[in-house]
């Protein structure tokens, strides 16, 4: 009996150690960490590295550039991918830079060709698909234009992936373009000759040359060439990488001012500095008010001033908020629920938190969200008064104080009016439109047209029992901020006199269900990925396959067709004025919010200026160490 | 005794197929346009047939009635690919490319290290508390016991979640979430034990007062035995029989992990990764695990019909 | 004629354990407490529906959102300003409801299959057990949040008066059934094999009496008592399987209001000290769950044909 009764205990012991042996076991910090190994082989050893410790908080998808389709993937690669150009970390408004370019492109006269010249001398990072060196360590070469080849090829290459950023910047609008992609679906997976096949629009002109041709003259194309989606890839890494994608971190070849050391997709990723990153320097020159600000103070220095980064998935923002609090990471978003408490009305940060170290930073990006009417609906397209009611019957003001605490305005046009810092010409056609005519609260005048759009609906036979049918309303989350914004839009349009039901729907429902027409009012937005306002104007433009909200307006497409391939000047400006303005009186759409967006941050984290658009900037940051010390951060 | 274990496990294979019938229709025939999270809404019609053709989705759900019957293509299905790649451990995350097998291995020893030391703890503790109650039954202990267990079995785990971590988030922050240090993961798992409790209390009391009432316990106290003596020494080796079966009809699910446990603590588990696949209708993934637990199962429900069959020769006639 | 004997025998045999069974809890305070504060909850819930319910939708009010208990505001206001209480009893009805009509669909549907499956045998109860065993073998919240995903876009008999959404409660309560069931299956199943070796129904067979027959006339009949008591069980894994649903998200539609609701919108609360709709909920749904499982224990202790003995 008494064994019975041993045996039983000690497999309960090990069952109740067993995470001890289960779990790994912490990586202990970063003290001599190797970083590489220089040109006699010997490793580049750091004695006590700065590591910063930060967070991430939706899976990382992909690491291979072609298939950068999310906001955190783009974040994460910024750190070790580089495209052609990028934008200036400190100018506003935006302005282009050369990163892997030497310098700007050279457009020929018709405007359909691209003449850019690769920087000379840059290096990938060690990587074992170049074979090894006369030390026995991983070999390297240089970056050539072919390799840029690669990189459009592989973006629209059928086993390459999802690629939809890179392939939509480049399908239709590159010669040649599509009609690889096409002959890529008939080669097997693994058969990397198909990268061999020239595509007509994309060629090395020479070693450090390179050529695109355009099938249509579009002086907006460099925005596209920005993207670090069309990062160079030798023809060694296809081969490594057998004709797919890049999986494991150990496999990425890449030329940026961090290496990929760790790629634990849902648990840790770990960026480390790259000794044979080429020379860099910290900008001279930024905004106004950047010097006073002290962002200039590290001017000259070279970059990357952070040896080691840390990101650790935090999956929940409520999780994040407690650790920022504790100082494990160095940033976080604020909660709504604690927003009065950390933000004074006058939208500074509060004396108490003040006092801990930390600093508010606030940043407009170029979104704007808006509820969007399903006009391939009857009852939604045959009553222009009832969207008009609509619009007019929501207090958007009150909606932004109750839901996010204030943080944001009320957009008046379908552009939003952060372009001023981004896009000053689409700004200015912002300012020309003016605030929509329906985009104010009037409850007295919704009332009045309800009564018109109770004709039109009798007319076209879709009244219910004499009434307006009751309104469907599609929200893309089931959490408690969609239970709330959805509570919300019901009571507003109750006190208008329309009913309506809200379904919160998880996002691929939501997805499916807005894809197939299937929605009437559907909430939506738009982070512009280049910060212009034509992508916000691509919204409304039927053709391109687009068009699944069912909006279809034939002035708005002719226009907009003249206007995309104009240069900015007053000319488009003012067609797009006439754009925003169609917007506005035919109502596809209640506009919603421009969010503010805000960050805290220690300040022991200098040189932080949160960019709107692009990625690769965590590279100027640095950290003041005895500052964290002081403070109580977290140091390994 | 063979020919009752070949019995079982004809059950066992037609019990796994049905799972992935199941799986299979909820799965690939209800779930609607799975493209649709895979694909930003603005995606040209190509994109969405070029997601189906790379991943089969354009193939005919069960049978090829196109080609003729001798030929292998006829039963190159949607089906046949989804039971080939579920029984290989081959299928690939649509959203991470990422094959099945290996997020398995990478995120089992996280689930188990949650479930396993919940499961031994509780069933420890339970059990000692039982025993107790059932040693000083009808004084103030057992009732006092009983109280707390009904009690403690009417507050949702929910709220035991909820009010352990903010506790912890109070004293010591860095442990309420993640498991950056191995000694975190013991906050969900007491948490897990502190829940379970009352419930399993309840049921052990119930079943060691059963056996108490028998009259060979009777016959061993008239012979001078102490109550302890004979819970400890008689009671409790024949309770284990009932018990141990219920350990062991558990150890599939022990796999798969607490779902809400690893979501609500970020542990990175199997049984997180299989919520977010479902929502994310990550279809390899959903079908790989549910097979994998399906498999467990009757692993389990074998084992347990082998273990009463050798213990009670009346099973086997059935 | 040939009937008669054997019906008023069975007659005989079915009321009495019943009787027995109502005497045996109407005599026990505490079971009687338990009934009240049930009944109470039912009332409370009906009083919720007839007359808060009404005005919920438009009950709004931003000024006094977040106020701790008060005078007036007994369990102090949610976020929207609306009063905790009246929330508190409008998620009772929705609780009661998800409960009542999950067992409603599952315990008929497990205790008729279980039956059918126990007293035929051979193939009938192959299949019903290789059914119980395929959806055992998924582990029971996947089976859930499989069937609600799966549903969430569904709508039966559109366009008829008897629309059933099944996105909302709807839907919560045809996937918890098509769980529930399979508990109550395989305990009448196994009471079924033993009744069907029993002395009046191998009379009955000889008499001629038709299965169909034999099943509703002597097996549900016997078997009722495990159905009564596993409704009572699963009322109450309904209720707590609602709190879950909640708060994975699918749980009853947006604007309901629900103990699940609450409890998993207090999370990000309590980090600002907000505890009262927590409390609230968690509070209400103890009250009924204890009641229940009491009511369930005296149930049990009262129907169980072997608790005569002393």
């Amino acid at each position: 009996m008494k064994w019975f009764y041993l045996i039983s205990l000690a497999v309960a012991a090990a069952m109740v150690l067993s995470p001890l042996a289960l779990l790994p076991r912490d990586a202990g910090g970063y003290r001599d960490i190797v970083l590489g190994y220089d040109e006699c082989g010997q490793p580049v050893v750091i004695a006590d590295p700065v590591v910063r410790f930060g967070s991430y908080g939706s899976t990382v998808r992909s690491i291979d550039p072609a298939t950068c389709n999310d906001p955190t993937s783009a974040w994460v690669q910024g750190h070790f991918y580089e495209g052609l150009y990028a934008y200036h970390y400190l100018a506003r408004p935006l302005e282009i830079v050369p990163l892997l370019a030497a310098a700007l492109p050279e457009v020929s006269d018709d405007g359909l060709t691209y003449t850019i010249h690769i920087r000379p001398g840059v290096r990938y990072a060690p990587s074992e698909c170049f074979g090894r060196d006369a030390n026995g360590r991983w070999a390297t070469r240089t970056v050539t234009a072919e390799d840029f080849v690669n990189a459009f090829k592989r973006a629209g290459d059928y086993h390459v992936g999802p690629a939809e950023v890179a392939r939509a910047g480049l399908a239709g609008r590159v010669a040649g373009f599509d009609e690889c992609a096409a002959a890529s679906e008939s080669c097997a997976p693994d058969d990397v000759s198909r990268f061999e096949r020239p595509i007509r629009g994309v060629r090395a002109a020479g070693a450090l040359t390179l050529q695109i041709e355009l099938t249509a003259p579009d002086p907006h194309f460099i925005h596209t060439l920005t993207l670090h989606n069309y990062a160079p890839i030798p023809a060694e890494a296809i081969e490594l990488w057998r004709g797919g994608q890049v999986r494991r971190a150990e496999q990425v070849v890449s030329t940026g001012p961090y290496v990929l050391h760790t790629f634990q997709r849902e648990k840790r990723i770990v960026l480390v500095r790259n000794p044979h990153f080429r020379p860099m320097a910290y900008p001279a020159a930024g905004a106004p008010g950047d010097a006073e600000a002290g962002l200039l103070a590290d001017a000259g220095k070279r970059v990357p001033l952070i040896d080691v980064i840390q990101l650790d998935y935090v999956r929940e923002d409520y999780a994040g908020w407690m650790l920022f609090l504790g100082g494990e990471i160095d940033s976080s978003t604020i909660q709504p629920e604690v927003f009065a408490s950390v933000v004074t009305p006058g939208r500074e940060l509060a004396e108490r938190w003040r006092r801990r170290g930390i600093s508010l930073h606030t940043y407009h990006s170029p979104t704007v969200y808006w509820l969007a009417f399903n006009m391939a609906d009857p009852v939604m397209s045959a009553s222009p008064s009832l969207r008009r009611a609509i619009c007019l019957g929501v207090d958007v003001e009150t909606y932004v104080d109750v839901l996010f605490n204030g943080r944001g305005k009320r957009a008046v046009n379908c552009l939003p009016s952060s372009l001023e810092h981004l896009d000053p010409a689409g700004y200015a056609a912002h300012v020309q439109a003016g605030p929509g005519r329906y985009f104010h609260y009037d409850p007295h005048a919704a009332r009045e047209l309800l009564d018109a759009a109770r004709q039109e609906l009798a007319a076209a036979g879709l009244l219910v029992k004499g009434r307006i049918p009751p309104l469907r309303i599609d929200l893309p989350g089931s959490d408690a901020h969609y239970a709330k914004m959805g509570d919300f839009f019901r009571q507003q349009l109750a006190a208008i006199g329309l009913d309506a039901a809200v379904e919160l729907n998880d996002w691929s429902t939501f997805q499916g269900k807005v894809h197939a027409g299937r929605t009437q009012l559907h909430a939506a937005g738009l982070r512009a990925r280049d910060g212009r306002a034509d992508s916000f104007l691509r919204v409304y433009y039927s053709g391109d396959g687009g068009g699944s909200r069912g909006y279809r307006n034939e002035q708005f497409d002719a226009l907009y067709e003249q206007s995309r391939t104009m240069p900015d000047g007053p000319q488009r400006t003012r067609l797009q004025a006439e754009m925003v303005r169609i917007v506005s009186d035919d109502c596809p759409a209640l506009m919603l919010t421009e969010p503010e967006s805000f960050v805290l941050v220690y300040d022991w984290v200098r040189n932080v200026k949160p960019h709107p658009v692009g990625y690769g900037y965590d590279k100027y940051l640095r950290i003041d160490t005895k500052r964290r010390r002081e403070l109580g951060g977290r140091e390994d | 005794m063979g020919a009752f274990i070949l019995r079982r496990l004809g059950q066992a294979v037609l019990t796994v197929g049905g799972v992935m019938l199941v799986t299979f229709v909820l799965f690939r025939v209800v779930a609607g346009d799975i493209s649709a999270n895979y694909l930003s809404p603005d995606a040209p019609p190509e994109a969405r047939e070029r997601f189906y053709r790379r991943h089969g989705l354009d193939r005919p759900l069960l049978v090829d009635t196109s080609k003729p019957i001798t030929s292998p293509a006829f039963w190159d299905s949607q089906f046949t690919r989804h039971v080939i790649d579920s029984v290989t451990f081959r299928a690939t995350s649509y959203a991470t490319g990422q094959p099945v097998g290996r997020t398995i291995i990478e995120r089992a020893p996280y689930s188990l290290a949650l479930t396993m030391p919940a499961m031994a703890l509780g069933w420890l503790i339970a059990l000692a508390l039982a025993l107790l109650t059932a040693r000083y039954r009808d004084t103030w202990v057992d009732r006092l016991g009983v109280v707390a267990a009904t009690a403690g079995m009417c507050i949702p785990l929910l709220a035991y979640m909820i009010v352990g971590q903010w506790l912890v988030f109070r004293f010591a922050p860095a442990a309420a979430w993640g498991v950056h240090h191995a000694g975190n993961i013991y906050v969900p798992v007491a948490i897990a034990v502190v829940a379970s409790l009352g419930g399993n209390v309840r049921l052990y009391r119930t079943i060691i007062l059963e056996e108490i009432s028998r009259d060979y316990v009777r016959t061993a106290r008239a012979k001078g035995a102490t109550m302890s003596r004979a819970l400890m020494g008689h009671v409790l080796p024949n309770c284990a029989l009932p018990i141990i079966t219920q350990l062991v009809m558990a150890i599939p699910f022990l796999v798969m992990g607490s779902l809400l446990l690893e979501s609500f603590f970020g542990i990175p588990g199997l049984g997180g990764q299989l919520v977010a696949s479902i929502s994310r209708r990550d279809v390899p993934i959903v079908t790989a695990l549910t097979f994998l637990t399906a498999l467990l199962y009757v692993a389990g429900l074998l084992a347990t019909d082998i273990l009463y069959a050798v213990s009670d020769p009346r099973v086997r006639l059935r | 004629m040939s009937d008669a004997p054997q019906t008023t025998f069975a007659v005989t045999q079915r009321a009495g354990p019943w009787a027995r069974a109502g005497r045996k809890l109407t005599r026990s305070p505490m079971a009687m407490a338990c009934a009240g504060v049930i009944a109470l909850y039912v009332a409370a819930a009906a009083f919720a529906a007839f007359a808060l319910a009404p005005q919920w939708q438009t009950s709004q009010d931003y000024a006094r959102a977040n106020q701790p208990p008060s005078l007036a505001a007994p369990l102090g206001t949610d976020a929207f300003g609306r009063s905790v209480l009246t929330k508190t009893l409008l998620g009772a009805k929705v609780s009661l409801t998800v409960g009542l009509v999950t067992n409603v669909i599952a315990i008929p549907l497990g205790m008729v299959l279980g039956a059918a499956a126990g007293y035929y045998g051979r193939r009938l109860d192959d299949v019903v057990m290789w059914l119980v065993a395929t959806l055992a073998a998924i582990p029971g919240i996947i089976r859930v949040i499989a069937l609600k995903f799966a549903f969430a876009d569904t709508v039966l008999l559109e366009g008829t008066p008897v629309r059933v959404d099944l996105g909302g409660m709807a839907g919560v309560c045809v996937a918890l059934s098509l769980t529930f069931w399979i508990g109550t299956c395989r305990l009448v199943r196994a009471e079924a094999m033993k009744i069907r070796q029993s002395d009046y129904v191998l009379a009955a067979r000889a008499a001629g009496r038709s299965g169909p027959g034999i099943l509703f006339a002597h097996v549900l009949p016997n078997v009722m008592h495990i159905g009564v008591i596993n409704f009572s069980l699963g009322f109450v894994a309904a209720v707590m399987a609602e709190v879950v649903l909640s708060y994975l998200g699918i749980g009853v539609a947006v604007g309901a209001p629900s103990w699940g609701g609450m409890i998993s919108a207090a999370r990000s609360d309590l980090i600002v000290g907000r505890w009262w709709e927590l409390t609230a909920a968690v509070g209400a749904m103890f009250v009924l769950v204890l009641a229940l499982n009491l009511l369930g224990d005296r149930l049990r202790d009262a129907l169980d044909p072997k608790a005569g003995k002393p």
